[in-house]
């Protein structure tokens, strides 16, 4: 074997290894946008068919308590107390009976007159109705969990495997959303660092400030604001304003003396 | 031994002060109003940090770049307004400042303002002979020595257990000591860094002269240091059996 068959052969051995990352690379996006869209099913669609009639008697119940509620009255009693407008149970019936407005709605007076017919009907038009049905509702939460565990499984693999990617000198791109978090974290990367500093800055100034305030000559405040109190001495001899002073901390705690004069 | 910076000072007040604090608790701080009218300044400084505090919180390091009043920090913490939790043991020590001619006292001329400061330095050595503080905040009329606990104590049920160590604590050290229905909201320590409280144009500042940050005790430590001062053989009697040993 002479030196351009081994060139070669490196060649074609680099070549196939880049098909092979970029097929791995193909396969993992293909199996993001697959989980992707089970997680978007499993969020959005229906219950299956056996979950639906489960709730078909509650919700003919519901109507048929709804219209009882709403039209009952008008229906034995007549509308209003207009004396024109009877009902079928009005005490001196004599002209036109007016129905209730409710009645003109089908589905509720077939729920409150013939509530097991009209969950038979319901029951048959939902049937015939083609949908396609996710998990029931109780593992809905347990199976999209298990979904976005996988999801990001394979997002940091694809992440990964791009990184090794790009290192090794293919030209691939990371995946839009990928692009944009880093970018984002980058930005607040910077923008902490940038923080610290000025807070760094700031607080270096206070202490340079603070320590040279340490050496300065003490200013004269006499100069400023001339002492008017005189002072007066205990039987121990000591101030009375040291002894407000303390005593002002025994009471309330608060903190700041005044001044004693020799 | 190293004086701290005023950064280093500020963030280990505030690391002593809410070292051990439940979740929800504030340091309540608070400008001194002194002779400007209206309500005082307040600030009430989230403790959700369980370690260290790196920063000074950009409210307080804005209010120490910008205000020469005095600032101080409540010694209890606050859960909804409440004083909830002691973490921190303070020894307060009152000084006033004379004036007199520092070469001459007897004579008219001359005169300045001037701290006792042998006094101010005998105090912090007096409370540091006791038990290493976790820190001494020298205030000028007020120095404060905190000595840090390892757990802090729940004031909503060891209130008077706590009022109790601070008198102990006092009578120990030779400080002011608290009455008995102090009330724990009220009782602060100056921030270093801001003015002096009672002096607005005093030039000195509050500074801190000693700071372990990560020094604490337990309060069992504390109890024991106390009755150890209690029980301890009184000077003049130490002196006397020298004496009658050395004869």
């Amino acid at each position: 074997m002479n030196n351009n068959d081994t060139l070669a052969q490196l060649v074609e051995k680099a070549a196939a290894i880049k098909t092979q990352m970029q097929t791995r690379i193909d396969d993992l996006r293909k199996m993001i946008a697959d989980l992707a869209r089970q997680i978007r099913h499993e969020e959005q669609a229906p219950v299956p068919l056996a979950e639906i009639d489960s709730r078909i008697p509650a919700f003919v119940a519901g109507r048929r308590a709804a219209w009882i509620e709403a039209n009952g009255n008008g229906l034995i009693l007549g509308r209003g107390d207009s004396r024109f407008v009877r009902g079928l149970g009005s005490p001196g019936y004599r002209g036109t009976i007016w129905p209730p407005e409710g009645l003109n709605n089908f589905l509720d007076v077939l729920c409150t007159a013939r509530p097991d017919e009209a969950t038979q009907l319901l029951r048959s038009l939902v049937a015939a109705v083609p949908f396609e049905a996710g998990t029931p509702s109780g593992e809905r939460p347990a199976s999209i969990e298990r979904l976005k565990v996988q999801l990001a499984e394979r997002e940091a693999e694809e992440e990964r495997t791009v990184d090794e990617a790009v290192e090794a000198g293919l030209a691939v791109e990371h995946r839009p959303e990928v692009r944009r978090r880093r970018e984002n974290e980058a930005a607040a990367r910077a923008a902490e660092e940038r923080a610290v500093a000025e807070r760094r800055r700031r607080q270096a100034v206070l202490d340079e400030e603070h320590a040279r305030s340490e050496g300065a000559p003490e200013r004269d405040p006499a100069t400023i604001m001339p002492p008017t109190r005189t002072t007066t001495l205990d039987a121990d001899g000591a101030p009375v304003s040291a002894r407000a002073s303390a005593s002002t901390y025994l009471k309330t705690g608060e903190i700041g003396g005044r001044d004693g004069v020799r | 031994m190293n004086i701290p910076t005023l950064s280093e000072a500020v963030c280990g007040l505030l690391t002593i002060l809410s070292h051990g604090a439940g979740a929800g608790s504030t340091l309540q701080c608070q400008a001194n109003a002194g002779r400007r009218i209206g309500a005082p300044t307040e600030l009430p400084l989230p403790t959700r940090h369980k370690g260290r505090v790196e920063w000074i919180p950009s409210a307080l390091l804005t209010a120490l770049e910008q205000d020469s009043a005095p600032w101080s920090a409540s010694l209890a913490l606050q859960y909804r307004g409440r004083v909830s939790q002691l973490c921190v043991l303070a020894a307060v020590f009152p000084f006033v400042r004379s004036y007199f001619n520092p070469k001459d006292p007897a004579r008219s001329t001359g005169k300045r303002w001037l701290w006792p400061e042998d006094e101010i330095t005998a105090a912090q050595l007096r409370a540091s002979t006791f038990l290493l503080p976790t820190q001494i905040i020298d205030g000028r009329c007020n120095v404060t020595v905190l000595w840090g606990l390892e757990t802090p104590l729940d004031l909503r049920s060891d209130g008077a257990r706590a009022i109790d160590l601070l008198q102990r604590l006092a009578t120990a050290t030779g400080a002011v000591v608290p009455a008995d229905d102090v009330d724990l909201a009220s009782l602060s320590i100056p921030i270093p860094g801001f003015g002096i409280a009672g002096h607005p144009v005093d030039a000195n500042r509050v500074r801190c002269t000693l700071l372990n940050a990560g020094h604490a005790y337990s309060l069992e430590a504390i109890d024991a240091a106390l009755r150890a001062l209690s029980t301890a053989t009184p000077a003049p009697a130490r002196r006397a059996r020298k004496q009658e040993q050395a004869r």
